[in-house]
């Protein structure tokens, strides 16, 4: 990797945004909108003014959780499609447990209400990590079936044991002080966003400078030789489903506690499928996943505006989306595009 | 090869560069001079073949017959609400911005108070706000017309969907929730008053999406001889629907017209037209009449109402005129259970 391999990824990236955004404009076009219009509004609507950028921010905060919890079991070889499941317990986790504790001072309220979250995820994370390290069950139908399990359940709870008297299943509001303080007064951009941030600089730093991420990372690049050298790879499978299920779980947390200030069952829209493409786009490097979240987060708020102002249907906004995920998770393209590009100005240069 | 990587990145600012350009050179667009509305939907977008549904309808109409122009915006999820309402708000250029159904209350609770100036409105539940006008219904009074409708239904001969001289009908409610009370009180209250014979059933769900347990509770009543049965409980009624049309007696659909469930067994429909209610929105705000609070609407707002679907023409005609004693006022609906004996009791009907 390094610094010449983050480049090119993000040349490829750069290049797949702006042949997303080329088709889509074609789309709306044919379909009967203005381009200009429509993409005006994409852009202002996500980076025009402080309540557009908050919004940004806002809608990338989730993303930022799922994209770091899938791209740290990249890293182990674990293809970790379960981040939607953990982040709906960790979001009833938290929210019941910042329910539950409104005696105590606010820090320690969503210090615990926090660390439930990210201990409801993990523990959903251990099932698969388990199963896979013991029986060998392919992560990828555990994660996907757990889902299924994780949101029907949180559904329950809340109806069966967690339920605000009134028509709406749903918890009751969390109390101001349970809580994640709004860092934007009036947008809801709260502590989460710093959270993740930090998040990605801790687990950065663990995959890089610690024995665990080493040895996760020998795990994920040839299993068979990892073990050969002396890694425990059951136990470091389990850890980094664990770890990634954690951070998915945090996703619900911040979900719950920083902008809905309840839990609500069936509230994602997919942040945890999405979460998905925001690891793809961001490649082995953690940090990445930071700009990857922003690019989702500003196309879901840019969105906004173009369905409100311009009149675009959601569909059309979701089509670019799905293409922005179609040409960056196909790197081939891109890379088949520079090289054909190479050779002509290699031509044109004279020094073939 | 680093020579086209530079070039192809230079190439990706140029392309970003002249597409801020061209955008920036085309400015916002005139201001209108109709009056100008908004609307967010629920999250089940359109298409969902009832309340987003039926409240587009009523936008389309209004831009049709009060000449106004509308934006709209189907939201993906709950926590998008808040954001869509603010920019709606932030503009400042519509007279009204409408929410449709009750998990925006949280969202325009917040929005509300933030921009005080705005005009809002919210269909099916009440936002306590002075810039809010909350739009509920009298729920009693669509019980009373489909209770109508199944007490003299059951009371046909030769149909082989009613059970013959038994006269029992019944109403499964979502929760047991004031709300929904008011429906099973008025159901009961229209039964016994048009046909003092009939005896009614009532029995909650507990939940509004649980159709196994509703088929279930359905099922116990069609054998006790039940053959007319009104579904007030949400997709849980989907049970109950298909336990009538399975076992061949009537079913009453609820909120939106039902009949393309069953057909067959779909009698009518207790209707909560939505449709009406965005109309009476926009036209109250354009003629001055804004109102903050709760606005109660009903028969004589033609905000509820029944659909007509398997109900014969004797029957309509009957309980037209019933509606109509309902809407001027004459007749009050009592919109608890308890209620229900005393003012039977009351007009003589016992």
């Amino acid at each position: 990797m390094g610094l010449r391999g983050d480049v090119s990824r993000f040349a490829y990236s750069a290049i797949a945004v702006l042949l997303a955004l080329v088709i889509g404009a074609v789309l709306i076009g044919t379909s009967g909108y203005s381009v200009k219009e429509a993409y005006s509004n994409l852009l202002m609507g996500a980076f025009g003014g402080v309540y557009s950028l908050a919004t940004t921010v806002v809608m990338s905060t989730p993303l930022l959780f799922t994209g770091l919890a899938v791209a740290l079991a990249f890293q182990c070889g674990l293809f970790n499609v379960g981040a939607e499941g953990q982040l709906y317990v960790g979001a009833l986790a938290s929210a019941v447990v910042a329910l539950a504790l409104s005696g105590l001072p606010p820090a320690f309220r969503v210090i615990i209400a926090l660390t439930a979250g990210a201990g409801a995820g993990a523990a959903l994370g251990f099932l698969p990590g388990y199963l896979k390290a013991k029986i060998g069950a392919h992560e990828v139908v555990t994660t996907i079936m757990l889902n299924y399990i994780a949101i029907s359940l949180t559904t329950f709870l809340v109806k069966t044991y967690f339920r605000d008297p009134g028509p709406v299943d749903q918890t009751v509001l969390l109390p101001p002080g349970s809580r994640l303080p709004e860092l934007v007064p009036g947008t809801r951009v709260s502590l989460g966003i710093v959270i993740g941030i930090l998040a990605v600089a801790l687990l950065d730093r663990v995959m890089r400078r610690s024995v665990l991420g080493y040895e996760i990372q020998a795990v994920g690049q040839n299993p068979h030789a990892a073990e050969y050298g002396g890694v425990n790879v059951a136990a470091r499978t389990v850890q980094a489903m664990m770890i990634s299920g954690a951070v998915a779980g945090l996703a619900g947390s911040v979900e719950s506690m920083g902008t809905l200030y309840r839990f609500i069952p069936y509230f994602s829209p997919g942040y945890g499928f999405t979460g998905i493409a925001v690891a793809v786009i961001a490649g082995k490097s953690m940090w990445a996943v930071i700009p990857a979240a922003f690019l989702f987060g500003a196309l879901q708020s840019g969105g906004q505006s173009m369905q409100l102002f311009a009149g675009i249907p959601m569909e059309l906004m979701t089509m670019v989306q799905g293409l922005v995920i179609l040409f960056v998770a196909a790197p081939a393209l891109g890379s088949m595009l520079l090289k054909s590009r190479s050779r002509l100005s290699e031509k044109g240069g004279g020094r073939a | 090869m680093r020579k086209a990587r530079k070039f192809s990145v230079l190439l990706g600012i140029a392309l970003i560069a002249a597409m801020v350009m061209g955008i920036g050179a085309s400015g916002v667009g005139t201001a209108a001079a109709k009056p100008r509305m908004a609307i967010v939907f629920a999250t089940g977008g359109l298409g969902d073949k009832s309340f987003n549904d039926s409240a587009y309808d009523g936008m389309k109409r209004a831009e049709k017959e009060l000449g106004i122009e509308f934006d709209k915006v189907e939201p993906q999820a709950v926590a998008e609400y808040e954001s869509l309402l603010t920019r709606f708000a932030q503009t400042r250029k519509y007279d009204l911005i409408i929410s449709i159904g009750f998990d925006q209350a949280d969202a325009l609770q917040t929005v509300s108070a933030r921009f005080p100036n705005q005009k809002f409105a919210i269909v099916d539940t009440v936002v306590d706000a002075p810039n809010v006008a909350s739009y509920a219904y009298r729920e009693a009074e669509r019980g009373f017309v489909v209770g109508a409708i199944a007490g003299l239904m059951t009371a046909k001969k030769g149909d082989p969907r009613i059970v013959a001289d038994k006269q029992i009908v019944g109403v499964i409610g979502g929760m047991d929730i004031p709300l929904i009370r008011a429906n099973v009180a008025g159901y009961i209250a229209g039964a016994r008053y048009a046909n003092p014979k009939v005896q009614v059933k009532h029995a909650y769900v507990g939940h509004w999406a649980d159709p196994a347990k509703c088929k279930e509770m359905a099922n116990a009543m069609l054998d006790e001889g039940v053959d007319v049965l009104w579904l007030a409980a949400g997709r849980s009624g989907l049970g109950g629907i298909k336990a009538a049309e399975e076992r061949n007696r009537y079913a009453i659909g609820a909120d939106s017209d039902q009949g393309y469930l069953a057909p067959n067994n779909i009698l009518t429909n207790g209707m909560k037209l939505v449709d009406n209610t965005v109309y009476m929105a926009i036209d109250a705000v354009l003629k001055g009449k804004f109102t903050p609070g709760v606005n109660l609407l009903g028969l004589s707002e033609g905000a509820l109402g029944y659909s007509r679907n398997l109900v014969p023409a004797d029957i309509i005609a009957q309980v037209d005129k019933l509606a109509a004693k309902v809407a001027s006022g004459e007749l009050k609906v009592p919109d608890d259970i308890d209620k229900v004996e005393p003012w039977l009791k009351a007009l003589g009907k016992q």
